[in-house]
Order: structure tokens, then C-alpha cells, then sequence
């Protein structure tokens, strides 16, 4: 598993679609449908994630440890992965939203 | 549905993810199926196994080309495919040229192949299509192909086949159908009950017909076509059920039809044989001589043509020995069959083929001009191909890039050709429509979309595979400079040949487009024996049952006739049986001339046509001997006729005919010739005329009758006046045809000349694609040879020797071109001998001009870089060495 710092530069920074997916979880777990309609009521609709990008976006925060597998639902062609954050999501997330705070400070404070 | 499209995406994703890709592709593009979604599921699920990044098409070009992970392949295809259209979206101008040219060569071929396919390799569209056959007895003894059946000998032919299970019988006559807005005059098949059966067509609503519908004393019922179900009842379905009157009687409508080509002749409705009263009259169903009836035969499951027309004849043999009265031995009557499919499209086919070669010769100049296009740029593509091979590329893999991009270029003029079949489609079909009712299903349907696609595949695969052809030179040349490596001469000479090939083929165009004209030409000039100017012709099929007798009929006729004399601006009015040039619908009868022994050789026939005291004067028709008609040559007058010259001709072999008699009904009554009319193109421009006897209105029953009516006003300025003279004399009594002679004679060139005009502009693009072909290759080998060109003027050569030497190469090109067309030519003008008129196939005008045309043409296209050629600065030449 990837070791993920915030301080290390290497890393990219989340997107704003991970981090509203982040966000979501935080909750509890859900399925993949489900995070993106909540995404979408969370972000008031500003991020879409596409049909095609959902694989990517959900694969690409597990292989970094955001995320974690909770459970399967239903069988066969209905069968349905659920996720819930993991604590390094956590952590990241919370990182990530003290950094996006600041800047939001200052914009506000402008 | 989605689902389906969902496989696009590899196993193991599909089954993680598959379920809340579906339902977000819904959210995303609505409930249901929309082709959106599958081409969003098709297109992010090989992406996916591409390993490439997802994301919209545009995304995608716009990307850094760089090859994925995951499926190797997949990988490679979509790498190139992302690499060929970016290099075509480069280079604007090459692209677009080479798109018009491809969508012009694929266009043409689709649209002439859909007319193809639907009137030629399509079976018929009746179920049992391939067992139908269309049964014909000649009469050989006096030059009959066909003189059709009587209602004795169908019977005869049902009851003793042995290899036919289903006999069927069919003609058609105008009735007149009251009971709708206003009286219709519909052309009506009369047909056997299981006419339909037999051919294997289900009503569209309703039903057809039922042996009790053909019993006597059977209640009237019809069927009506689906085009006249269009037209006169805009498809309305309550239709079905409704009564209407006819023939005086009540007839009941019980189905419509399908769309389908109709057989042997477009029809607005169809009755039962009961219901029509001729041939349920007293006369023509007990007379074996009363002939008129086509009959169609479906052959037994298995049994081949042979076998069914050895049957045949085995019948005709035994009803000879039964009848002989009715079979005159000197007239040697035969029994055939030819099958319907046949049949069908035997008017189209010479006309068809010549169209698809000349398509496919389009395409072969596209393709080679494509190719030379594509050669050209290769050159400028050189260094480029040099880095990436120095690079590490291989071979295989820099052809299989160009390949891509050859396909991608191919299938997108595909798609353009596609667009350019579609609208010039609708013209092409009503083009073959004159030809045979299967145009009709003509369209741009699967089997046509999938030629397309193979001639795009077809295409892309042979000019991607050009660039192999030349062998290349060692690279390290074209890395350090490609002029005048030996790659460069023999691209020139791949160059040269496929300028060669477009010439040859442009002059096989240029000839069939040559003769096509010059046949029309000389059709345009066609005396056609009348004079066509400020006539107007009108068509009044009398009811049947309310003009039984020729009383009447002589009585409505007269009436009009002299109504519409007393018109302002009418110079003459009259009536004939026909118009010339619309129909072979001719009558024909054996005759004999009065004097003249037979001496057992069967009766000679001809054409009997009837004429109104003007009608000469008023179709223009000139009186070469004797008189026309006058009012007393009715009944109870003596009869008289006026034949015409080719009637005289053979009859008399040049003696005098006035005075003579003739007889059409054995001996029993003769006419005393009065008049010789001159001859008149009835069937045709291009056929003979045929001999023709006329004879005065009310001797003999013709019923559909012909108004002519010269003018010294515009002809169809006339149309109000006939109708409200017609509608005053008989509200019931429709007009129909209402057309000027002028009229009628350009109808009868309409198909010729659309034939050359498609021919014509065959040839005008094959034409201009080569001489810009020429002109681009001429002006690649001078920018090869500026500093030769250079050197030759420093040393003294004079501007005009510098510009025969490049006229002179090129126009070898011409002359090798034009040796190799020779055979092309003889090709196309051998398939055009069916259907040109007046000119051989070897017409040396049209060789000769072909030829001097391309010369031409090629002498201009070689001009400027002739001319670039000659302006070359020495100085400047000689220091970019």
C-alpha cells in the first residue's frame, strides 16, 4: 500500500470529486451509485461524476488506501460493491480541508 | 439493452462497478435506452481495456498520444487511430480533397448499386418469387412473341400441367369508380381468385381474394393497391369495408396490398375475373380465338424451367390436334415460359450494367487519383517516417499507422458517399421506374450500407498498402536530404502509371458518355411524323357499361367534337385511338387484301387504329395520297380506311393502294382504302414504324378514346374548356392525361437523356480528377528537376524547349493512356449496344472526339507546370544545390 503524506510533494493533491467523495463517506459506508448522488447533493450539483470516470475515481482512491472495500450486496449481475473511508481517508481528508480552509480564509478576509 | 453495451467493459470491472455504471448512465442520459449511454458505455468500456484514461472523444484527441496499458491490440488501434486523424486534421487541404473525391467515386457506386440490388440481385419480394413464371405463346408463323391466351386455353393449361401447381390469369382495363369526392378513372387488374395465393402476397388489412368471390352471381368486391390506397385515400384504414359503384354495379372494398412491386403493371385496384364485364361477357369466355389474357404459372416445389416448359409444350402439341382451327398451322403457334424474376428486370438490365461499370470505373480513377494524393504527400512525410524509423519504429509498424490512417480516410468518404447516394437516390429510382415496377424498392437500406462499408474498407486497404510499393532507399539518405535519391524516381514512375490508368479509364468514360449523347442526339432528330407544336392530347376512357354500343359512342363524340370546334383559338379537333410514343398498347388484327390468294400462309397483321374526320390535320400528320376522313364516312356510309405508307409499302410493295380493299374479319366485311397517311412513331422514337390501318369512328368499339386538339393558343390554356365541355356532356365521364404533344415527346426522352446526363457527368468528374492528377504530377517532376531544369538554361536552352519538354513528357502519359483506354472503350461501347440508337458502338465521331477532348485536356493540365518549368532562375536553381 502507498504511503501517503500530506506533506510530501510527490503525492498530487485530492481532487475536488475525491474529496467530496471522502466527505461522503464519512457518514458510513455506500455503494458506488450512491456516492455520486451524493456527491452531486453535497457539491449542489457542481460535481458530476460521469458514467465512465466512476471505475476510475473509486479505484484509483482505494489503491491509494483513502478507501476501503465494507461489503458486497445482492449477486450476480446486480451484485453491488459497497466502501467505506479508511482512517488514512480520513486523516487526508481532514489535512486536505485544514489547507483548503486557510485559503478559503484569506479569500474570504480579501 | 445497456447491459449489452456494459460487455465493452473488461470482466473484472464490469462486475465491481457494472451495476452503478447502468444506473448512473440512466440518471446521466435519462430512463430507457438512448444510443448516448451505449456509446458511452461502448466507448469508456475500451478505453477501460485499452488501459487509456476515459473520458469524452474530444478529450481523447486532444491527449498526449501515448500507448496504454492492458489489452496490447486494442491499445495499438486506438493509439493509431488517435495518430491518423490527428495527422489528417493537420494537412486541411489534402484531407478535404481527397474526402470529395472519395465520397464522389463511393456515392455514385452506392446510389447506382441500390438501384442495382433492389431491380437485379434482390429475389422478388412475393414468397414464392423463384417459382413464378410468366407463360407466353408465340405465333412465329406471322412475328408475334406473344399473342396471349383465351379464357378456354388458361383452363385448358390449369386442368392438364403437370408441373405447375397454380395457373393464374391477368389483364387490366380502366373502369371508371364513382362513390369517392369525384368519378376516378382507375386502372383496374382483373385477376384470377388466387392470384395473390399463387404469388405469395398477404394483404396489408383485410384479405384478397376467395374462390367464392369467383363463383357467378358472387357479390362485386376489390382490393385496392397501396399506392392508390396513398393517393386517393391518403392510407386511410376505415377504407376497407366501404362500397363502391362501378360498371353499374356495387362493389364492396375487402383488402389492400402491400407495398410491393406491382406485376405486370401498376394497378389502382384489382376485381375478380366475374366482376369484369368482358370477360364475363357472352363472347370472350367461350371463344378459343378471343385472346388477351397473361397468364403466370407457379412451378411445382423442385421442378426446374426445363421441365415446365417441355410441359408445355406437350400441352400446346395435343390442344394443336384437338383445335386446329384455332391453331393455323402456317402461323406456327409455340407455348413457352419465362421466369417472372427474369422478366422483371430484363428492360433495366443494359441500362444497369452500363451505369455500375461506369460507377466502378469512377471509382478506379478515385482511387488512383486518392493514391497519387496520397504518394505526393508521402514525400513531404519523408524526414518524418526517416526520425521515427532512426527512432526505433519498424517497418510494419509506420505501414500499419498509414493504414489507419487510409481506413479512417476511406470510411469517412464512405460516410460522405453514403450522404451523396442518399439525396441524388430519389431521382435514380424514379430514373429505373421507367424501366420496371421494382424500382420501387429502391433504398438505402442494410444490404446497401454494408456495400458502402465494403468499398470504403475495400478502398482504405488498397491505398494503405501503396506506400509498401515503392522499395524504399537506404534511410540515412532521406535523413540527410531526399532530393534526387532513387526512392523519388520511382515514386514518380508509380506516379506516372497511375496517371496512365486514370487516362485510360477517363477515355473509356469519356466514350461511353460520347455515344450515350450522340444516341440522343440523333433521337432528338427523330421525324416522328407528326408535328408536336401547340397540340394538346387528352384521355376520355368511356364507361362501359353507359356507352355499350357504338351509337353512343359516336353520338358523345360528335357532340364534343363539335362543342370544342366553335372554341376560340382551337384550329382543329379530334379524336384517335392513341397517342403516339405512350404505350405499346396497340390493336392488332390479321387482314387480307381483297384480290390477293392467301395460299395457306398465315394472314398478315396490323396495327388498327380509329381517326375522327380532322384528326390528320390536327396531329400534323401529313396525307401523302387520296383524302382523310370525312363527316359522311360513318355508319350506315360505306367503309372506308386510310392506311400508312409502311402499310402500303408492305401490302402493295410500292403499287397504288387507293381504291384497294381490305378485310379484318375473314371476308365477311371490306373497306375500300381512301387515304395514305404518313408514318408516325407510335411505339417509340427509336422503333420502326409499325404498319397501321385507320378507320372512322363507329365501325369498330374503341371506347378509349384520344382528344387532340391543335391550337393556335397555348395548348394547356385549353384544359378548362375540355373538362367543362366533357363535365357538361357527362358529369361522370372523367379526363385524365390532359397533356401537350410536345410534352409527350419529351417524356419519351426523358430516360435516354437522364442516361447521358449521368454518363456526362461520369465523365466531366473522371475528366477533371485526372487533369488535376496530371497537373500534380507533372509539377512534382519539375520541382524534382529545377536544378536540371537550371542547368539546361544557364547552358542556353530556350524558354520553349524547356516548355515542349515538359509538355512533351506529359503528354506521353496522355498518349499511353489513350492506347490503354482504346480497350476500355471497346469494353463499355460493346455493353452499350442494346441501348444506344442510330450509331455503332466503334462510332468513329465519338472515338475521335473522345480523344481529342483528354488531349486537350492533358495539353492544359501539363501548361503550368510547363510554364513554372520555363520561369525557372537559373541562379536561384543552382544555388539551392
Amino acid at each position: 500500500m502507498l504511503i501517503v503524506s500530506i506533506l510530501d510533494p510527490s503525492i498530487p493533491p485530492l481532487k475536488p470529486a475525491e474529496l467530496f467523495v471522502l466527505v461522503v463517506l464519512r457518514s458510513g459506508p455506500l455503494h458506488g451509485y450512491g456516492i455520486v448522488q451524493e456527491v452531486a447533493a453535497r457539491s449542489q450539483g457542481r460535481i458530476r461524476i460521469r458514467p465512465g470516470n466512476l471505475y476510475r475515481v473509486l479505484d484509483r482512491m482505494l489503491e491509494r488506501g483513502l478507501l476501503e472495500t465494507a461489503g458486497h450486496r445482492g449477486t450476480g449481475e446486480e451484485r453491488r460493491t459497497e466502501y467505506r473511508i479508511t482512517s488514512l481517508g480520513r486523516k487526508v481528508a481532514q489535512a486536505e480541508a485544514r489547507v483548503l480552509a486557510s485559503a478559503i480564509a484569506e479569500l474570504l478576509a480579501s | 439493452m445497456l447491459r449489452l453495451f456494459l460487455r465493452a467493459y473488461p470482466k473484472q470491472l464490469r462486475e465491481r462497478h457494472g451495476e452503478d455504471i447502468v444506473r448512473l448512465c440512466r440518471d446521466y442520459y435519462g430512463p430507457g435506452f438512448s444510443p448516448r449511454a451505449a456509446l458511452d458505455l461502448l466507448w469508456n468500456g475500451l478505453c477501460a481495456r485499452a488501459g487509456a484514461a476515459p473520458g469524452s472523444f474530444e478529450e481523447w484527441l486532444e491527449r498526449p498520444a501515448r500507448e496504454g496499458r492492458g489489452d496490447r491490440l486494442l491499445a495499438k488501434l486506438l493509439y493509431d487511430a488517435r495518430h491518423g486523424v490527428r495527422a489528417l486534421a493537420k494537412s486541411r487541404g489534402f484531407t478535404l480533397a481527397i474526402l470529395l473525391t472519395l465520397a464522389l467515386g463511393i456515392g455514385a457506386n452506392t446510389a447506382i448499386f441500390s438501384v442495382v440490388d433492389a431491380v437485379l440481385l434482390r429475389p422478388l419480394p412475393y414468397a414464392h418469387g423463384a417459382r413464378l413464371v410468366h407463360l407466353l405463346q408465340p405465333a412465329r408463323g406471322v412475328g408475334v412473341d406473344n399473342v396471349s391466351f383465351s379464357p378456354l386455353e388458361v383452363q385448358d393449361y390449369r386442368a392438364m400441367s403437370r408441373t405447375l401447381d397454380a395457373v393464374v390469369e391477368y389483364h387490366s382495363m380502366q373502369f371508371v369508380l364513382l362513390g369517392g369526392a369525384e368519378p376516378q378513372r382507375v386502372q383496374t387488374g382483373v385477376v384470377s381468385a388466387n392470384f395473390f395465393d399463387a404469388f405469395g402476397v398477404r394483404p396489408l388489412l383485410g384479405r384478397t381474394f376467395l374462390p367464392s368471390d369467383d363463383e357467378q352471381g358472387a357479390p362485386a368486391v376489390l382490393v385496392l393497391s397501396y399506392e392508390y390506397w396513398q393517393r386517393a385515400y391518403r392510407g386511410d384504414p376505415q377504407i376497407v369495408g366501404k362500397t363502391f359503384t362501378m360498371n353499374d354495379k356495387v362493389h364492396q372494398v375487402v383488402g389492400i396490398l402491400p407495398r410491393i412491386p406491382q406485376y405486370p403493371e401498376e394497378n389502382d385496384v384489382y376485381m375478380p375475373t366475374v366482376a369484369c364485364p368482358f370477360r364475363n361477357g357472352k363472347h370472350w369466355p367461350n371463344d378459343r380465338n378471343a385472346r388477351g389474357l397473361s397468364v403466370f404459372g407457379r412451378m411445382r416445389a423442385g421442378v426446374t424451367l426445363e421441365r415446365t416448359r417441355a410441359d408445355l409444350t406437350r400441352i400446346a402439341s395435343q390442344l394443336h390436334a384437338e383445335h386446329p382451327e384455332s391453331y393455323p398451322s402456317a402461323e406456327r403457334f409455340d407455348t413457352g415460359a419465362e421466369r417472372l424474376h427474369d422478366e422483371l428486370s430484363r428492360r433495366a438490365k443494359p441500362t444497369l450494367i452500363v451505369l455500375l461499370s461506369t460507377a466502378l470505373f469512377l471509382l478506379v480513377i478515385v482511387c488512383a487519383n486518392v493514391a497519387n494524393l496520397t504518394l505526393a504527400r508521402l514525400v513531404r512525410r519523408e524526414r518524418e517516417m526517416a526520425v521515427r524509423t532512426a527512432l526505433g519504429a519498424t517497418r510494419l509498424r509506420l505501414l500499419q499507422q498509414l493504414l489507419m490512417e487510409n481506413v479512417i480516410l476511406a470510411l469517412c468518404g464512405g460516410a460522405l458517399g453514403v450522404l451523396v447516394a442518399g439525396w441524388g437516390m430519389e431521382a435514380l429510382a424514379a430514373f429505373a421506374g421507367r424501366f420496371t415496377t421494382r424500382a420501387s424498392a429502391v433504398s438505402l437500406d442494410g444490404r446497401v450500407l454494408l456495400f458502402a462499408l465494403c468499398v470504403s474498407l475495400g478502398t482504405g486497404v488498397l491505398l494503405g498498402c501503396l506506400p509498401a510499393l515503392p522499395a524504399r532507399a537506404n534511410l540515412v539518405a532521406d535523413l540527410k536530404d531526399g532530393a534526387g535519391s532513387t526512392s523519388h524516381r520511382s515514386r514518380l514512375r508509380v506516379r506516372s502509371a497511375l496517371i496512365v490508368s486514370q487516362v485510360a479509364v477517363s477515355f473509356a468514360l469519356l466514350i461511353g458518355a460520347g455515344l450515350m449523347l450522340r444516341s440522343l442526339l440523333k433521337l432528338q432528330r427523330v421525324d416522328t411524323g407528326f408535328d408536336p407544336e401547340n397540340v394538346l392530347t387528352a384521355r376520355i376512357d368511356l364507361n362501359w357499361s353507359r356507352y355499350g354500343d357504338n351509337d353512343k359512342i359516336r353520338a358523345f363524340a360528335n357532340r364534343l367534337l363539335d362543342w370544342l370546334q366553335s372554341q376560340p383559338g382551337v384550329l382543329a379537333v379530334a379524336f384517335g385511338g392513341t397517342v403516339p410514343l405512350t404505350g405499346p398498347d396497340a390493336f392488332t388484327i390479321p387482314y387480307q387484301v381483297e384480290g390477293v390468294p392467301l395460299d395457306g400462309a398465315a394472314r398478315p397483321q396490323t396495327e388498327l387504329d380509329i381517326a375522327s374526320p380532322d384528326y390528320f390535320r390536327a396531329m400534323g400528320i401529313p396525307l401523302v395520297a387520296g383524302r382523310s376522313f370525312s363527316a359522311a364516312d360513318q355508319p350506315p356510309g360505306a367503309r372506308v380506311v386510310v392506311v400508312n405508307q409502311s402499310f402500303a409499302r408492305h401490302a402493295f410493295a410500292g403499287g397504288n393502294p387507293l381504291g384497294r380493299r381490305l378485310s379484318g374479319d375473314g371476308g365477311k366485311n371490306w373497306a375500300t382504302i381512301v387515304g395514305v397517311a404518313a408514318d408516325v412513331k407510335q411505339h417509340g422514337l427509336e422503333r420502326e414504324p409499325a404498319d397501321e390501318v385507320y378507320s372512322p369512328i363507329g365501325f369498330d368499339v374503341f371506347r378509349d378514346l384520344r382528344l387532340v386538339i391543335r391550337s393556335k393558343v397555348p395548348p394547356l390554356s385549353l384544359e378548362r374548356e375540355v373538362r367543362a365541355a366533357v363535365r357538361e356532356l357527362d358529369p361522370d365521364q372523367p379526363v385524365t392525361d390532359v397533356r401537350t404533344l410536345e410534352q409527350v415527346r419529351a417524356d419519351a426522352l426523358a430516360s435516354p437523356r437522364l442516361t447521358a446526363i449521368l454518363l456526362g457527368a461520369f465523365a466531366a468528374i473522371a475528366l477533371a480528377i485526372t487533369a488535376a492528377g496530371i497537373a500534380g504530377v507533372m509539377a512534382y517532376s519539375v520541382s524534382q528537376r529545377t536544378q536540371e531544369i537550371g542547368i539546361r538554361i544557364a547552358l542556353g536552352a530556350q524558354r520553349e524547349e524547356v516548355l515542349g519538354m515538359v509538355l512533351r513528357q506529359g503528354m506521353a502519359l496522355v498518349a499511353a493512356g489513350l492506347a490503354l483506354g482504346f480497350f476500355g472503350g471497346l469494353a463499355i461501347s460493346r455493353a452499350m449496344t442494346g441501348i444506344v440508337f442510330g450509331i455503332a458502338a466503334s462510332d468513329p465521331v465519338t472515338w475521335i472526339a473522345g480523344a481529342a477532348m483528354l488531349a486537350a485536356v492533358g495539353a492544359i493540365a501539363c501548361l503550368l507546370p510547363a510554364r513554372r518549368a520555363a520561369d525557372v532562375d537559373p541562379v536561384v536553381a543552382l544555388r539551392s544545390a
